[in-house]
This record gives structure tokens, sequence and C-alpha cells, in this order.
């Protein structure tokens, strides 16, 4: 009979496409340009994070006034002023860790502030830790610049294509005098078209 | 009986293979979605109704089945909503996000899908119902909307200015993508050689309510609110760019205008208006977004078209019925001082919007039952030859059965939105709320110079009220 002929195919093909279709799992090259999607990904936060430092410790002023001292910076949050929930923090952890390899800056963790205080308030609390190896309050040095940006973005879309573009803006200014010592900005185009045919 | 082997046989199997591999919610090809919806309006309810989680819970767990179903997108966007107003946000957070990543994977999907097809085969013999839900565009500034709500609800400010700023970016991708659709739709339609003016008087009725939006897809509710959030955390540029928007698609609003000479003001430029609805320096602002009723669900209408052989076809369009169009009503918001602030003002109906995306998409459902009707009549036709009477009439009442409108919407959604601006003392306030038969006290805690923002949804005679602080 056709019918059962015609079920045993449809059948057998389903079969055949279930066995195909497991999961394929391999190490990738974490720097390798990755275009998934046209949202925000590794590639651009490499690329930010790159610019931005080189074009930072190349500026003249910054290598002669890191030339002989590693001044104090503060990393403020990164303001997302784009249209996708990105995690900038991630941004400025790259940023900040670039920098410090660079040997030019040092910095204070804000993150880690509560934590620290509480472990030093439990050094001189808790009768437990020899006052005189305990780390005192008041020794911490301040910081001297603050690195801040935010980082916005323009959407384009129509029928078949996307155009984003990024714009990421960081911004070094010294705290005490309130000048801006720097500014840098990366831009990041990427556009994305609708293919005629796909399985 | 040759039933098995005969072309009708085939077809029949064929029919229900493709409506298998193509994955698609079989529930709405035969059972016209709004029945569904009924269920999931009624899990609206307000937290004073005794066992109101019993009942609510089994329907959620009915729509969280659908989450990887074909219609997935539709189901969540139900799911999301009820989750939301029961002030789940971080469910109704996830369903969202479903629905957005859905939406975002339709803008760049290849023109032809090969899964597509199978789903479009499977509705050339039973009906569009059988093509994966993909959402309108209306929907999805709600879905965008909703998620900043979400982000808003679990205390991510960021996430809710991300969120609203999605908005305004498809309020503007649709407005621009709108004259172009319907151009290439009405092109489709005279390459088929199907004139549209045989099925248009159907649709007369439509284009006053349409009119009633004065652009397609713009969602004044969307960018009043959107505004008002925008100003409450000082973004003042763009708060006023949307409540101009606003403004423009409601210029008989008169505190829409106050708003723009208020945040005007607070940019610097010099405002002639002495009143800008301003909060006296102990005064803190409150902000009422009300949600009325339900959006409308489409009806159907079944035309017979003659074929050229001399045989009758028929065919179902979906439709709204404009006759039996839900009339709003308005919030009255009292203080615990009888002080009247008023009504809100309707910015949106969102019934207009509903009926304006299916005019849109007229053209293009006319060419798909033109040319489901033709495979139908021939299957008809066909059995009719080889199986006798009996096959002609088996054809013909699964013909009859299986045509029905493509009836599905976002169907939990209000049918108007409301806004009211409003500066209330400091201190502990409770303000009465009254819309119809239903009733509420709210207590809320006024800080000066604060902005609260109180949504409240009128539904199932019943006000739910939530807070949103900043």
């Amino acid at each position: 009979m056709k019918v059962t002929k015609l079920f045993a195919v449809v059948m057998a093909a389903l079969l055949l496409t279930a066995c195909a279709n497991g999961p394929k799992i391999s190490y990738g090259d974490a720097t390798a340009v990755e275009t998934t999607t046209t949202g925000f990904g590794s590639t651009d936060l490499q690329s930010i994070a790159a610019t931005l430092v080189d074009d930072l410790v190349s500026f003249p002023p910054i290598v002669q006034m890191t030339a002989a001292r590693r001044p104090v910076v503060f990393v403020d949050k990164i303001k997302n002023k784009t249209t996708e929930h990105i995690d900038t923090e991630s941004i400025t952890d790259t940023v900040q860790t670039k920098l410090l390899k660079s040997g030019k800056f040092r910095f204070v963790d804000m993150t880690a502030v509560r934590a620290v205080q509480e472990q030093m308030q439990f050094q001189m609390d808790s009768g437990m830790v020899d006052p005189s190896k305990a780390a005192a309050f008041g020794k911490q040095t301040g910081a001297e610049f603050m690195l801040y940006g935010n980082m916005s973005s323009i959407v384009k879309r129509n029928d078949s294509t996307k155009d984003v573009y990024y714009k990421f803006t960081m911004k070094l200014v010294n705290l005490e005098s309130g000048i801006m010592e720097w500014a840098g900005e990366k831009e990041i185009r990427k556009s994305g078209e609708k293919s005629f045919f796909s399985l | 009986m040759e039933f098995n082997t005969g072309l009708l046989g085939r077809c029949f199997f064929a029919a229900g293979i493709t409506t298998v591999v193509s994955g698609c919610a079989i529930t709405s090809v035969f059972n016209p979605y709004p029945n569904q919806a009924q269920t999931y309006q009624s899990a609206i309810v307000a937290d004073s109704v005794p066992n109101r989680s019993v009942m609510t819970d089994a329907i959620l767990l009915d729509l969280s089945e659908e989450r990887e179903s074909a219609d997935g997108m539709l189901y969540m966007m139900e799911s999301g909503r009820i989750t939301q107003l029961h002030s789940k946000f971080e469910e109704s957070k996830q369903d969202f996000q479903l629905v957005i990543d859905k939406f975002e994977q339709q803008d760049l999907a290849s023109t032809i899908e090969s899964s597509d097809v199978a789903s479009k085969g499977a509705a050339m013999l039973t009906n569009d119902n059988a093509i994966p839900y993909s959402g309108a565009g209306y929907e999805r500034i709600f879905t965008h909307h909703h998620q900043a709500f979400n982000y808003w609800g679990l205390g991510d400010t960021e996430g809710a200015s991300i969120e609203f700023r999605k908005v305004a970016l498809e309020q503007q991708v649709l407005l621009e993508k709108y004259e172009t659709e319907i151009a290439e739709a009405q092109e489709e339609a005279e390459e088929n050689d199907f004139d549209i003016s045989t099925v248009s008087s159907e649709f007369a009725g439509l284009d006053t309510v349409a009119g009633q939006v004065k652009s397609s897809f713009q969602n004044a509710y969307t960018f009043y609110t959107s505004a008002a959030f925008w100003e409450a955390v000082g973004e003042f540029n763009t708060a006023l760019i949307d409540y101009k928007k606003a403004y423009e698609i409601n210029p008989s609003v008169e505190m829409i205008k106050k708003d723009i000479a208020r945040v005007s003001k607070r940019l610097g430029s010099s405002v002639s208006s002495t009143d800008l609805n301003l909060a006296k320096d102990d005064e803190g602002t409150v902000v009422i977004l009300f949600e009325d009723g339900f959006v409308p669900s489409k009806t159907e209408t079944k035309i017979s078209l003659p074929t050229f052989d001399g045989g009758i076809v028929s065919v179902a369009f979906p439709t709204y019925d404009t006759e039996l169009w839900p009339r709003s009503i308005s919030l009255k918001v009292l203080d615990d001082n009888f002080t009247d602030y008023g009504l809100t003002h309707p910015v949106v109906d969102v019934g207009a919007l509903a009926v304006k995306d299916l005019k849109e998409q007229i053209p293009a459902i006319a060419v798909r039952q033109a040319l489901r009707a033709f495979a139908k009549y021939e299957l008809q036709k066909q059995s009719g030859d080889q199986l006798g009477l009996a096959g002609a009439l088996v054809a013909n009442i699964y013909n009859i059965i299986s045509e029905s409108a493509d009836r599905r919407s976002w169907l939990t959604l209000p049918n108007s939105a409301q806004v009211l601006r409003i500066n209330l003392p400091q201190g502990a306030r409770e303000l009465s709320l009254t819309a119809g038969i239903a009733q509420a006290k709210l207590p809320l805690e006024i800080e000066s110079k604060k902005t609260t923002f109180v949504r409240v949804v009128h539904v199932n005679n019943q006000l739910i009220p939530q807070i949103f602080k900043l």
C-alpha cells in the first residue's frame, strides 16, 4: 500500500535527521572573530579594550606622567545607553586588567571595598588577630584619577538588513582638579543581511 | 475500500504529517484561539481573591507547556503578562525574553526557510493557524514595554531604560516599515490575479476604527510611560521627545501639553504657560498608568467564493466585529481628603492598533486564502471524481471543518490604556480608585520631589494596582 510506504519513508527520514543532529562540541580561539549575530559580542569587547588601552598608554601627557610613578585610578561604572543588555562591568574589567599589565597604573577596587572593610573590622574587633599585625584603618591610598565612560548605539533596521553602530567613550579625570586628562573613543559598525534560503 | 490509496487519503495523510513535522501548536488549528484565551484572561485576578494561586498556577502551567511549541511566543506573551500582573517579575522576564528572542530571530531570518515550507504546506490543506505565530508590530512594542516593567520591578532601572529604548526603536522601525509593507502585499495580490475588492466590503467597518490611531503602530501609552520614566530619572531631553510623540497622537489631552511645558522649562527654555503640573517642594508626583479591559479578539467571517467551473468553495477570513466594540471606562482618583483628581486620560485604543494590524495583513491573507481555496476545491473535486459522491461529501465536510480563520493575537492585553499625573503632599497617603463597579484603596508613601508610578489594571470587575518606585 502506498500510504504505508510513504509513512515508512517519512519515519526513516525523521529518524535519520534525529541521528544526524547530535550536538557538536569543540574548543575555539577566544580571540577569533565572532559574527553569530549583530548583537554585542566578544570581538567587540576585545577590540574596545585593546583600542582604548593602547590609546591611553600612548597618549604623550600620560606617557610623561607615568614615566616615574604609577598613579592610582578608580574605575566607575560604564553607563549603558544602548538597546542591549550588555555587561559593561566585563568591559571595564578587561580595560583595567590590560592597564594594570601595562605597568603604568594601579587601581582601587571599589567592588571589594565592603569585603575589605569587613575583614579589617574583624581584624580590629574580633580579638583573634594580633593588634600589632592587624591592618590599620586610614592607611589606604586614595585614587588620584577616575576612569569612566558610556556606551551608546544607533540601530537601523528594515525588512532585509540590520545595521548597528556602537560608540564607546572613556574618560580619565583628575579627582582633585576635575580636569579631564584623557578621552578615548571606539566606534564599531556591524551589519546583517537576510539570506534568501536556509535550512 | 479504495479510500487509503486514493488521493484523498494521501492528502489527508500529507496534511497530518506536515502538521506534525512543522511542530505547530495543533491546539489553535481546530479550536479557535480566543476560546483558549478566555481561560488565560480569567487568570488575571487581584491578590485578595480566595484560591487565586491554585487557579492561576494551573493556567500558568498549561501555558508553560506550550513554551517550546511553534506558537510559543504567543503563549509566552500571555503568560508573561499574567505573571507580571501577579508581580512575579523574574518569571515574567523569562517569558518575555523568549518572545524577544523570537522577534529578533525573525529580523534576519532567511526569506525562505525549509522548516517554514512544511508549516505553510500544512496550512495549505488546513488553515492559517498551522503557520507558527510570528507576532504583530504592536505586540512587539508591548513586549518591550512589559519587559521594562519587569526590570523595574526587579530594581534594575538600567535594564528598564534599555527596554524603553528598545520600545522607541521598535516604534521607529515599524513606522518606517509600514508604508512599503502594504505596497508590497498589494503588489503580490495583483501578481496573483486576486482582486481584493471582492472581499474588502466585509472589512469596510474597520476603517473607522483604524482611523482612531493616527499611525498604524504608534502607541502613545508607551510613549507617555517612557517619557514619565525618563523625566523621573532626569533624562529630560529624551522625556521631552517622548511626551511630544504622545501629544502628536493625542492632541486633545491637555495634561500632556503641561508635561511638555514642564520638561521644556527644566531644559532651560522659556515657557509662557504658568500651569506646569509641577510638584511643590513638599510634594511628590504620582503617575497613574491605567489599563482597562481586554483587547477585542478576532472573529471569523466565511465567504463562499465561486470557482471557475461553477462550483463553490467556502473560505474563512479573520475580522473584527466593530459593532460589538468594547467601551472603555476611565479610572476616578480621589485621595484621603476627598480631593478629586479627576479621571485618567485615554491615550491608546489597543483594539484599534490590532484592527490596523489586521487590515495591513488582509492582502497577504487573501492571497493565501485564494490559493488554499483552490487546493481544497481540487481535493474536493478529485475525491468526487475518484470516490464518487461519498468521497466528495467527506472532502466537503473536511473543508468546512478545517476552514477556520487565523484568530490568534495577544488577548490578555488591555483594550484601552490611560494616564494621569498628579502631585500629592509628602507622607502616608491613601488613594481611592474607582472604575465602574470596581473599587480599591491604595496606601502610598509619598516622598517629596520623587515620582511614584502606580499601574492599575481593570479586568474581571477588579482593580489590580502595582507600585513602581524610582
